[in-house]
């Protein structure tokens, strides 16, 4: 089902082809790499195919769609790790504040202790708002390469 | 991967040690060759060679046991023959197609369906018999390999052929009626043509093999608009379904058959208005869909007949839909094992329903 | 405590409710005369209110009010555990896991890395999970309804049991959205209305300026505001801060009392079956473990150990959430990845929105209900507040209220765990592949109502945290790195999940004996994860690493699946490039009958 097999299956084909022509020049020297699909362009190309050849070429695993996800995953993740690092880091310093400045629990703001403010109040609307903004930053990133993709 | 020598003496006491076992247990011997033939399902270039290498090897009790597709780079279970002899012994047989070398390095090729599939190196002293019947073993693994396929192929095919079978009767009632509405309701004619390119793009597009429910409901709503406008107001339809399983892929045309047979079998015949539903919820980890018509219904045994596809020669009336009914049987089970099989309950004059079972997720089935 | 018949409708509608709206919603939908749009995608508001539905269980509603009364500013961290675990779910696993199709996690597990023994291992472990997590939820609902109703506890562990087992045999609390998302606003309205009135009766009564409430302030315990009548039913040791003179009747300290009795301030032991009586004013026992005088349940972190215990917590709730069974399994009702993301932040909203009324509510019954520290049943300080701070009828209705809204949490959490480990039994283990859904089912509902009655009720949240720790330590390694990293392996997988999983099952173990036979162990084996999790992060690398020869070979094909944004249509329609842009099919679509 999977076209990466397909593409194996080809390969192994053309290399039977050779050696069932008995070709006396049969090609060891090959290296034992997985054979890749040559890009074939017609002469026209609009828009239209365009859109369908690179979404093909992600989805046949050439070398370069390959590289085009890896890069993408990698945009992804690094947006991910630094607004949730970024919240938990700063969440997770409270507890050793609380602990090695003790004298920041007797601050009292309008009555109600800043440990209490800091912890019942504060994280919540800041994890959202982290998740807003990641919200926010990985649609466009999906949607920049899209439109690189499709161009 | 070659072995310093210093370890041989290891290799040797532990062949000392498998050889009375491998030999005497027919158990292990048996249950060797089934695993060499499920490794080589995926053919020599497959992911399963190594084991099957590793299998041949204690199956031969040999000191090594290559195994080379057509590219000539076979992969190794055990020792590896010093030097490039066998390099020299693979290309010889790729290019004879007969074997080569003698013990204690014999290479064999293997003949697939009359073709040459590849290569089987045997480093060590076993004996040239018991190495024929391996290659031969292989040889029956590889067959068995590409038969799978084969099928696997003809159950497109026939994916295929079901979905150029519209029915000629319904495209020409459709068309008749949308004619009949262009002057009258030229609003309603517009929104029928699309509903019937919508229907006629989904049933002969070239797609993938799997869809969504979503999509598949799609497909039999703009269907049953349209057996709407033919039939007026003797069809009346109900389409209800829960969102949880709106996302769960199937099979293309899984659902239209089974209610086109609604329509066409159960409400047509029938005298007076007759009522489709068709629902899809969920139950447990499964999707469970059921297409019930109120009309004329059929004799549980034929019901049979036509799910186990035997009706298909005799039914000159409507063969295609019939056929479809048992295609769709066959595709889920294919697909999704024994269990998943359609399930109709019905008797004459108590309408039909069919009911279909299938998992929310499949390894595999991917819209 | 007598019958409360307020209570005991405010039970009985929200049973007819839930029955009620699940009834009609698929009623409507089959009496609709004519054509019904059947393709209409849940809106990501609701979904969320729907996942939170199911998510905010006995923890939430009871436990989190419970820790707060008890341990103070330090309980806060779980409300915010449960929220962060969900950005995290966010952030890295929502919209990956969406794409890939998988709808529970052991078929994630085999989805990402081919492996059917690694499926049917990670099988184990959502199984242990669920009912890990079943456990809590049953006994809250017995303490519920023995609070209500004077019943045994067992009854109402039972009950809800019952009621959810047979719920799901009828098909009548299937998981619709609709019903789920009902809940949440249910137990929204449950706990918010009364703590509103509840805040506003404080405000009345002289709020932070009394002095009553500055002596939270103060380091001396929590005093009585009424003579207080105890009945202790488990043998608990207290901690006297402040010598006290009170009426026991019973076993105390080892030695039968009778009548008037004076506590130094030391610890004390109270047996089962004694009845202690405090008046007017005495400073409260605190039950041992706990914060004894106001002051440090004021301040945060008192104790090195309690810092690393904090951290703990932390870890295993912010990585948690995404292992557990019943919250996965609703991301499918999410039409694509994008939409599944959505969801997610709304439920950071909803619930940010929740935790408010819980936190509140705990620091209101630190003044009106200390009794309850005496006999650790802090968990009931949400369904005893309301009667202390507002005598009469209206203490009742809102006792009631809340009455209603934690049995809403039992029933929902419950029914979606039962759901899911139903589904996982019956597809993965019943023998021959038999589907039997409602064997799967009686299972899951029959087995953790053994163990909740076999077993000492502790802090709701305590048990859930475990839960926690052990979903942090099997799957989250799993999910994050089966998504974000290309070189995870089935037997890295495996390895992670049974050294994990065995920590922290072997911390449980040794946590619970050392409960029965007298507290001797570290407090970290009440809550392992901070050794757990990165432990079970490096053997799933590790092992990875050393067997790169069982990667699947199909790994770029899954990772461009579950990474490619849902436009380009790896999950959807193959066919824009061939039929149109979806906007040219939009806009042909406009003005259609059906629209």
């Amino acid at each position: 089902m999977g076209t990466g097999d397909r593409a194996a299956d080809e390969g192994r084909h053309r290399v039977k082809a050779r050696s069932r022509e008995r070709s006396e020049q049969i090609q060891y020297e090959d290296p034992p790499t997985k054979p890749r699909r040559k890009r074939v362009v017609l002469a026209d190309s609009r828009a239209p195919v365009t859109v369908l050849r690179t979404v093909v070429e992600l989805e046949e695993q050439t070398s370069y769609g390959e590289e085009l996800v890896r890069q993408f995953i990698r945009v992804q993740l690094r947006l991910a790790v630094r607004l949730w690092g970024g919240a938990v880091l700063f969440l997770a310093c409270l507890p050793a504040v609380f602990h090695f400045v003790p004298q920041l629990s007797e601050v009292t703001v309008s009555g109600v202790r800043l440990p209490w403010l800091v912890l019942g109040i504060l994280p919540f609307p800041l994890l959202f708002g982290i998740g807003y903004w990641y919200n926010l930053l990985a649609e466009r990133k999906e949607r920049d390469f899209v439109d690189m993709v499709e161009k | 991967m070659s072995v310093p020598a210093d370890r041989e003496p290891a290799v040797e006491l532990a062949r000392s040690w498998r050889g009375p076992w491998s030999r005497a247990d027919p158990a292990a011997a048996l249950a060797m060759a089934r695993h060499i033939a499920a490794d080589l399902r995926d053919g020599l270039a497959g992911t399963g060679v190594r084991a099957a290498a590793r299998s041949v090897r204690r199956l031969l009790d040999a000191d090594g046991v290559g195994l080379a597709d057509l590219s000539g780079i076979p992969v190794w279970a055990g020792t590896q023959p010093a030097g490039d002899a066998a390099e020299i012994l693979v290309r010889q047989v790729l290019h004879a197609e007969t074997r080569a070398g003698r013990p204690p390095l014999m290479a064999l090729p293997l003949h697939v369906q009359d073709e040459l599939a590849g290569v089987l190196l045997v480093h060590g002293n076993a004996r040239r018999a018991l190495v024929k019947e391996a290659a031969a073993l292989i040889v029956e693994s590889l067959q068995r390999g590409r038969l799978e396929a084969s099928a696997e192929q003809a159950a497109q095919a026939e994916l295929r052929a079901l979905r150029a079978e519209i029915s000629p009767h319904f495209v020409y009632n459709a068309l008749t009626v949308i004619a009949s509405l262009v002057r009258s309701e030229p609003d309603r004619a517009r929104d029928l043509m699309l509903d019937f390119a919508d229907y006629i793009r989904y049933s002969l597009a070239r797609h993938g093999e799997y869809t969504t429910v979503a999509d598949e409901f799609h497909a039999i709503e703009t269907y049953l608009a349209l057996q709407r406008a033919v039939l007026g107001e003797r069809l009346r339809v109900q389409v209800r379904v829960a969102p949880e399983v709106l996302a769960v892929a199937l099979p293309y045309l899984v659902l239209q058959p089974l209610v086109e047979n609604a329509v066409r079998h159960g409400i047509e015949p029938h005298v007076g208005p007759g009522l489709v539903q068709v629902r899809g919820e969920a139950e447990g980890n499964d999707c469970v869909i059921s297409v019930e018509d109120d009309g004329v219904g059929m004799d549980p045994a034929l019901a049979e007949g036509i799910l186990a596809g035997r009706a298909a020669s005799d039914g000159v009336q409507d063969g295609p839909t019939k056929v479809g009914l048992a295609n769709v049987d066959r595709r889920l089970r294919t697909v999704y094992g024994p269990w998943y099989g359609l399930v109709a309950e019905t008797a004459v004059g108590a309408g039909t329903r069919v009911v279909v079972r299938i998992p929310r997720f499949q390894p595999g089935v991917m819209p | 405590m007598e019958l409360n018949l307020w209570a005991l409708a405010g039970l009985a509608t929200v049973a007819f409710a839930t029955f009620y709206i699940g009834y009609r919603s698929s009623r409507l939908a089959s009496t609709t005369p004519d054509f019904l749009v059947a393709r209409r995608a849940v809106r990501s508001s609701r979904n969320a209110a729907a996942v939170s539905g199911e998510y905010l269980s006995a923890a939430s509603f009871l436990g989190v009010a419970g820790l707060v009364l008890k341990d103070g500013v330090d309980a806060l961290w779980y409300p915010i555990g449960f929220t962060a675990g969900y950005l995290a779910l966010m952030v890295f696993v929502a919209a990956p896991l969406r794409r890939s199709g998988a709808y529970t996690l052991p078929d994630f597990c085999e989805a990402r890395l081919g492996s059917r023994g690694l499926r049917g291992l990670s099988t184990v472990f959502v199984v242990f999970i669920g009912m890990l997590y079943l456990v809590p939820q049953l006994q809250g609902a017995g303490l519920t309804v023995t609070r209500v109703t004077a019943m045994p506890n067992w009854v109402g562990s039972a009950l809800v049991a019952v009621i959810v087992v047979v719920n799901v045999f009828g098909g009548g609390m299937r998981a619709i959205t609709v019903v789920q998302a009902f809940q949440y606003w249910l137990k929204l309205f449950a706990i918010a209305a009364p703590t509103f009135i509840m805040c506003a009766l404080f405000i009345k009564n002289g709020g932070v300026g009394t002095s009553q409430s500055t002596g939270l302030t103060e380091d001396l315990p929590p005093t009585f505001t009424s003579n207080a009548t105890i009945n202790v039913t488990t043998p608990v040791e207290l901690q006297v801060k402040e010598a006290v003179w009170l009426l026991a009747e019973g076993v105390v300290d080892g030695a039968p009392a009778h009548g008037s009795t004076f506590w130094a301030a030391k610890t004390h032991t109270v047996d089962a079956g004694t009845e202690l009586q405090f008046f007017t004013g005495s400073s409260v026992p605190v039950v041992v473990g706990a914060p004894a005088d106001n002051a440090s349940w004021l301040r945060p972190v008192p104790g090195t150990s309690d810092m690393f215990l904090t951290y703990s917590l932390i870890l295993a709730t912010f990585l948690g959430t995404m292992g557990l069974p019943h919250v996965l399994v609703r991301f499918y009702t999410n039409p694509d990845g994008r939409a599944a993301r959505r969801t997610t932040l709304h439920v950071l909203l909803l619930l940010s929105l929740f935790y408010l009324f819980p936190m509140l509510i705990g620091a209101l019954s630190r003044l009106y209900v200390p009794e309850l520290l005496v006999t650790g049943r802090s968990d009931l300080a949400v369904l005893a507040l309301p009667s202390k701070i507002a005598p009469g009828v209206l203490g009742e209705v809102l006792g009631a209220i809340t009455a209603a809204g934690a049995f809403a949490a039992f029933l929902s959490t419950s029914s979606g765990l039962v759901v899911s480990v139903a589904g996982v039994l019956s597809t993965d283990v019943l023998p021959g592949r038999v589907r039997d859904f409602k064997l799967g089912t009686a299972i899951a509902g029959v087995v953790p109502l053994g163990l909740a009655i076999l077993l000492r009720p502790t802090d709701i949240s305590l048990t859930v945290g475990m839960s926690f720790a052990l979903a942090a330590s099997t799957f989250a390694p799993v999910l994050l790195l089966g998504i974000w990293w290309r070189n995870l392996t089935w037997v890295g997988a495996a390895a992670g999940i049974v050294v994990g999983g065995a920590l922290v099952l072997g911390a449980l173990v040794v946590g619970t004996v050392s409960d029965y036979t007298g507290h001797w162990a570290w407090p970290l084996f009440s809550q392992p994860a901070i050794v757990t999790v990165p432990v079970a992060f490096l053997i799933v690398i590790l092992v990875s690493k050393a067997t790169q020869g069982t990667k699947p070979p199909d790994v770029n094909r899954i990772r461009l699946r579950m990474h490619a944004p849902d436009r380009l249509g790896f999950i959807r329609d193959r066919d824009i490039a061939r039929f149109g842009s979806p906007e040219d099919r939009a806009r042909l679509a406009n003005g259609r009958h059906r629209q």
